[in-house]
Formats: structure tokens, sequence, C-alpha cells
């Protein structure tokens, strides 16, 4: 065991002494996690939920739009800012903004005067996923709008049935449905019947402080890079024998096995140390916590190691070469991790790919690092996925 | 002449190599293919999230729970793979059942509708405290919970619309009454609770359901009639482009550590055909790998590249300029070929991430945007997007083959120094 352990510890020096694995285990995985983090807004300090940006250009400045806008900016999720249509209309074209929402000129005329009130939703097809959330929050807020306007509907329609309104008295008829709209709106504010309370379904103390991006790309990054280390240990070891540095190891007084399990010891604890950096990564610049269970924590680190130290050496037992193991590799751990979630947030994926997620180490490991991270669930809950992941080492 | 047969020599040495093929061909094809069928639901005007895996905990005793309910799962959007549900809706009893569901990330949401929901809608004003619908949603998705909240509140809405509505009618009909109203509206007003029953039954079936306030949505920008695998497969191509290229120029450095450069030296072939030769060869190998996978790409998945060949063409050149040139540089600068493929390999992944190979670059930040647009990534992956998806012209990518004519001529120039100390003394 002492001599596993020492041909261990001997290669984690060799490949710690590389500037080459300096490169690939510290600053590439920081600097993966940081661009993706940055470019999910989820930077150290910004609160959960995110506020989407809604741009509003009212054309119409009537109080019917003052009202609309007033509803969407109570909402929490929306960051609500007036525009330009023109300029606007630009930056939603070129993605620089996510969505406009425009009110156009006779939006309050038509929907007195008229059946119906149209209002036109523009968004960016760079974040179609996202614009989904706002064209979701604009009808809702256009529902209470809609419904004062149907109120007043109904309330002319009784009066009518009853002759307090002569039907013919268009005025008359106009000036009573303003009224009937403007006591629903009312209504709204001090009769709502319905209270809604919403609740993110987490066991975390701290649940708020998340901040949003880091929550991907910090473990995704750390999935990704722990594959790449083992895929690259994996390699070393065809590496060795294409050298002849294996065969005169085999010369000296130690078993096959020793040296085998000596490697693989080696590359496994490597991965771990890759892991580990990535955590410290997301402690200190985001301000991760992993969650309430260091000892979920550690068997999720355990598990994911073995299962990409498997991966790893199955790819280069495959290989004819180093450099067969060094292309398979790259090709096989771009689509584990992309597959698996480490890229994207899995959610926006199509089901059949969320499903085929279930099926990769990847997709597994992403699943366990949220349920930390996120979910702040505990160990029980990470026994099962580190029993799949350890069902992989069996390949 | 010995420039082309040196090129010509290690440009078969690469086409004959299996693992390069799959670097080269097969890598940035299969990695564009999951980004295509990953994102593929997010093109045109279609919603690209649907099936929405939401447990709906009914425990109201009434008719209007289950109004709420059929509501919710009624909802259909348009996908990318036709008409879908917006919600995979599942019932549940119990409600901290369901909630350990969303916490164990087994559903995106819960929804709790309480047990007296329907009496106390259909009984506004006589009720003490008005019911309080609950939802709850998945901490770890960011998209659900914004579709989930705001589906919700528009149904509530509508509820709330029917109940408010029969006290706002009867309210405004006291408000205009005076004793000046005819006897007639008195008269009628015995009957004002069937006329309401009748106007509601209306309101409910027709009226009621129409929309006042209709919304259009509109997707502008590339994506409006997105073809992603146009955006992906270009992206990787140049990604991998770059892993062939400074494969290529680094084997200089294999060629002098093995001394098969010396012993082509002692021949009469000078060392700036010998690297010229070299250099020329890589370009000749990214040119092939672009042809290729434009080809198998147009052909295999319909990729559309460009309207017209001059411009496709001149990117494309430009860009393996730009590419070699930069591989070129890395070689000279490199000690040896081992420090020239750490080097090699690091600089294609921060360049990757920064010009925007696997990720948009829309999202970054101002001073990333300003970084970003240093690299060779960036302007080719700009120009083969302006080609393929905003159907632009050879004017339109100019600035794109200008910026990068300067950066191989940079590159270049930079290479040139470092060969020529290194390798002319």
């Amino acid at each position: 065991m002492r001599k596993i352990i020492s041909i261990a510890f001997l290669y984690l020096r060799t490949t710690y002494t590389s500037i080459g694995t300096l490169l690939f285990t510290i600053a590439m995985p920081i600097i993966f996690t940081f661009v993706l983090a940055l470019t999910m807004k989820g930077m150290a300090g910004e609160p959960t939920p995110e506020a989407w940006q809604l741009l509003i250009a009212n054309e119409d400045k009537s109080n019917l739009s003052a009202s609309l806008i007033m509803h969407l900016e109570e909402n929490p999720i929306l960051d609500v800012e007036i525009a330009e249509k023109n300029s606007t209309l630009a930056d939603v074209e070129s993605g620089d903004a996510l969505a406009l929402l425009l009110i156009p000129s006779g939006f309050e005329t038509n929907a007195f005067q008229h059946d119906a009130t149209d209002l036109t939703l523009y968004q960016s097809a760079d974040s179609i996923a996202r614009a989904q959330i706002l064209e979701e929050a604009v009808k809702s807020a256009s529902a209470e709008i809609g419904g004062s306007l149907a109120i007043a509907d109904l309330s002319l329609r009784v009066a009518e049935e009853i002759a307090l309104i002569n039907k013919s008295d268009e005025d008359g008829k106009q000036d009573y449905k303003e009224e009937a709209f403007e006591a629903a709106q009312s209504a709204w504010q001090t009769d709502e019947i319905i209270n809604l309370q919403f609740t993110e379904a987490t066991r975390l103390e701290n649940g708020d402080d998340i901040p949003v991006g880091a929550t991907q790309s910090s473990p995704g990054m750390l999935v990704m890079y722990a594959l790449f280390f083992s895929f690259g240990g994996g390699a070393t070891l065809l590496v060795e024998r294409d050298e002849g540095t294996l065969r005169r190891l085999l010369v000296m007084p130690l078993s096959k096995s020793a040296i085998m399990g000596g490697k693989l010891l080696g590359i496994y604890l490597g991965a771990l140390i890759q892991m580990t950096i990535m955590i410290l990564f997301g402690i200190l610049a985001f301000d991760l916590q992993w969650g309430q269970s260091p000892v979920g924590l550690i068997m999720m680190l355990l598990s994911y190691g073995f299962a990409s130290t498997a991966l790893g050496i199955m790819v280069a037992a495959l290989s004819k070469s180093v450099a067969q193991a060094n292309a398979a590799g790259t090709i096989v751990v771009m689509a584990l991790a992309s597959l698996g979630g480490a890229w994207w947030p899995i959610e926006i994926v199509p089901i059949w790919m969320q499903n085929l997620a279930l099926m990769l180490p990847t997709g597994w490991a992403m699943h366990g690092f949220q349920d930390l991270l996120l979910r702040g669930l505990g160990l029980e809950a990470i026994l099962p996925t580190a029993a799949i992941l350890l069902r992989v080492v069996q390949f | 002449m010995k420039p082309w047969t040196i090129a010509l020599k290690d440009t078969l040495i690469a086409f004959r190599d299996r693992n390069a093929i799959l670097l080269m061909i097969a890598a940035p094809l299969m990695i564009s293919m999951i980004m295509g069928a990953a994102f593929g639901n997010m093109g045109g005007n279609t919603s690209p999230i649907s099936e929405i895996s939401l447990i709906i905990v009914n425990a109201d005793k009434g008719e209007l729970g289950k109004n709420f309910t059929e509501i919710i799962s009624s909802i259909d959007v348009e996908s990318s793979e036709g008409i879908k549900p917006l919600f995979a809706v599942e019932e549940y009893i119990d409600k901290d059942e369901a909630i350990a569901q969303v916490e164990i990330g087994k559903a995106r949401g819960v929804l709790y509708i309480p047990v007296d929901f329907s009496t106390h809608v259909e009984n506004r004003g006589e009720s003490v405290n008005p019911p309080l619908l609950e939802v709850y949603t998945d901490p770890s998705a960011s998209i659900s919970p914004g579709i989930i909240r705001g589906v919700v509140q528009r149904i509530v809405n509508g509820f709330n619309t029917i109940s408010i509505g029969n006290n706002v009618a009867v309210e405004q009909i006291f408000e205009n009454l005076d004793e000046n109203s005819a006897q007639e509206i008195y008269a009628n007003l015995e009957n004002l609770e069937e006329i309401i029953i009748a106007e509601n039954e209306s309101f409910g079936k027709v009226e009621g359901r129409r929309e006042r306030i209709i919304i259009t949505s509109k997707t502008l920008g590339a994506g409006e009639d997105l073809d992603l695998l146009g955006y992906f497969v270009p992206s990787m191509s140049i990604f991998f482009l770059m892993f062939a290229a400074f494969e290529g120029t680094r084997s200089i450095l294999e060629e002098e550590r093995d001394g098969t450069l010396h012993r082509l030296m002692i021949t009469p072939t000078s060392i700036i055909e010998i690297l010229l030769g070299k250099i020329g060869g890589t370009f000749l190998t990214g040119i092939l790998q672009f042809v290729i996978l434009v080809a198998i790409s147009a052909l295999l998945f319909g990729v559309h590249w460009s309207d017209s060949l001059l411009p496709l063409i001149l990117l494309t050149i430009v860009t393996v300029i730009a590419v070699t040139s930069l591989g070129a540089f890395l070689a000279g600068f490199s000690r040896n070929a081992n420090q020239a493929g750490i080097l090699g390999s690091t600089l294609n992944l921060v360049f990757a991430i920064l010009g925007g190979n696997f990720i948009l670059t829309t999202a970054f930040p101002d001073w990333l945007t300003i970084i970003s647009k240093l690299t060779v990534n960036r302007w080719a992956l700009d120009g083969f997007s302006t080609l393929a998806l905003s159907h632009g012209t050879l004017i339109n990518i100019l600035p794109n083959i200008a910026a990068l004519l300067g950066m191989a001529i940079f590159y270049f120039t930079l290479a040139t120094v470092l060969f020529k100390r290194r390798f002319i003394k």
C-alpha cells in the first residue's frame, strides 16, 4: 500500500511541477468559470431572483398606459425602464436589450371605444428563453387591465338592461364605462380576493443570497475540468508506455498492480485536487457556500472523482496512441460536459436532452452539486446520486 | 516550388492521420450538432420551453379549483417540435410531498390551491380571510419559475375579474341612482340578480374570455428565422481550426527536436523556404479543413453559409491566414514543442471563450467586449454569422476581413522576427 501511495504522490509531484498542468488546472478553469458567470449575470452580491430588464416605449401617454406601466413596475421580477422606440428596437435586434414593449398611440382610445386594443412585445432572438418570462409577465399585467375593461363592459351591459343608460346615448355609455373602469381599478387595489405567495423550495437557510450565474458556471466547470484532468491522466499512462518509463518501473521490485494502482490513485487524487480548487474559487470569488452539508459535498467529490478517473482510464485503454487518446478525450469531454448540463442550465434544452443528461455521469454530477448548492439537500439525498456515479466505475 | 512541395507533403500527412481528422472534421460537426439540438428550440417565434413539470395540489372541494387545474393543463405553446403543453401537470394530494418533489429536483414547481378556494371566491365579501394560493419553485431553475409565476398570476387575475365584476356593476348602479331616476329603473332593480346572472353567463361564455388587450410577440435579430447550426458550425469550425493550425505550426518545433529540420537544412533548401513550406502546409490544411466542413455541413445538415460564394471564400481565406499566423507566432515564441503545445491549447481555449465560440458575446459587459475584439475568433465568427444568419454581403464583412488581415500581418511579422532570431544565425 505504501508503494502505491508513493507512486501516486510521485505522479502528482511530476504533474504539478509542469507549468502546463498549472495553466490547465488553475488558470483555465478560473477564466472559464469567471466569464461564464459574468455572462449569466451572477457575480457575488447580486440579488436572487434576478430582475429581467423590460424596456417600454409608451407612445400613448394616457392614463391607461400609465396604469399598465405601474402594474409592470409592481412585478418584482421585472426591471422596467422607459425607452425610445426606434433606438431600442435596434438594441433588441442586436441582442443588447432583451425585450421592448410598445404601447402604441391610441391604446386607451381603442380600449374604450373598440372591442380590443393592441400591444407589441419585441423580443431579442439572442435571449428567447428569458424573453418567454417577460411575455408571461406582460400577459399577467395586461390580464388585470383587461379584466377591468371586461368589468366595465359587464357593468355597462347591466346598466343598459335595467334602463339606467339609454342604449343610443353613446356619450353617456362612454362615461359610464370609464367610471366602471375606474371603480374596477380601485377594486383591484382594495378588494383583491385571491392572494398569491411565491416561494423558492430550497432547504438553504440563506437561499436568497445565492448569485445566479455562478451556481451554473462553478459546478459546470468543476465537472468539465475534473474530466479534462482525468482524461489527461489517462493519456500520460500512454506517454509513459511509449517512452518506456512504465517498462523501467516494471523491473523494480513492484507488482504490476501496485504500479497501476499508484498511477490510478495519483489521477484520482489529482481530480480531487482539481475539484477542490474549483470549490475554493467559487467560495472566494462568488461567495458560494456549496450547501449545508460538508459530508454530502465530500461524498459527491469522492464519487464523481471515481467516475471521472474511470472514464479517463477507459478512453486511454481504448486508444491506440497518445494522439488518439488526446483527440478522443477532447471530443468526449466536451460532449459529456455539454450534454450533462455543465455549459448551460439543463432546463432550457428539450425534454429528450434532459432525459439523456440523466444517462451520463456529468448529468448526475451536475444534479448532485446543484442539490447541495441550490436545494440545500444533505447526505441522504446525495447518496443515490453518488451510488449512480460509482456505477460508472464498473464500466 | 520547394515550399509548395513541403506544404503539400504536410497537408497529405495531416489528412492521412485518423486522429487529426477526428479533431479537424468529426469534432466540430459533433459538438455543433449537440449545440444545435440543445438550442434547436430557441429559433423563430416559438416558445423555447414547454412541458414544465408542475405539480398541482388541489385541496379545494368546489368547482373553481378544478377549473384552475384544467386551465393550467390546457395551455399550449408552439414549440419547435409543434404544439406542446406548456406544463406537464401532475396532481398530488399531499402538499408537503409535492414540495419535497421540487426540493429534490423532480419537479419545477408546485401550485397549492387551498381547501376553501371556491367558497371564498363565490362568496366574495363574506369571507374574513381571502384565499391564499401558494406557488413553490425550483431554485436551480432560472426560466421556469418566471413562467409559472406569470401564468398563475394571469389565471388568478381572470378569477378576480369575474369576482370583482359583480360588485362593481351593482355599486355603480346605486351610485348613479337618485330620486329623479325613472320608475322603470326601480322596477327593473327587482330583477337585478337575474340580470346579473344572465350577463355573467354570457360573460363567462363569451365576453369574459375575450381578450381586451391583444399582445403580439415579435422576435427580432438573427433568430427571426434562425438556423442555429448556421451559428454553431462556423463557431466550432473556427475553434477546431485553431487546434489543427497550432498543431501544424508546432510541427516545426517537433522537427527541430527530432533533428529532421536540421537534416532538411543541409539540403539545398533555404530555411526561409522550409518555414514557408511548413506554414504554407498549415494554411493549406486549414483551407481544406474548412472547405470539407462547409461542404459536409451544407450537404448533411443544410447549413446555409452564405448567399454568395465570394465573401465566404474571402472570409475563409483571411480567417485561415490569421489563425496560421497566430500559430506561427506561437511556435516562434515557444522554447520547444512541448511549450508550444501547452501555450497553443491554452490560447485556443481562452480565445474561444472570449471570442464567443461557447457563449454569445452579446451577454458580455462592455469591458469584456473590447477584450473579445482582440481575438481572431470574434472577428471570424461575427463575419461568418453575418453571412449565414443576416444574409450579409461582402461589404458587410469588409471590417471583419480587414481586422483579420491586420491580425494576420501583425502575427506573421512577429513570427518572422522570432524565426529569424532562432534559425538564421
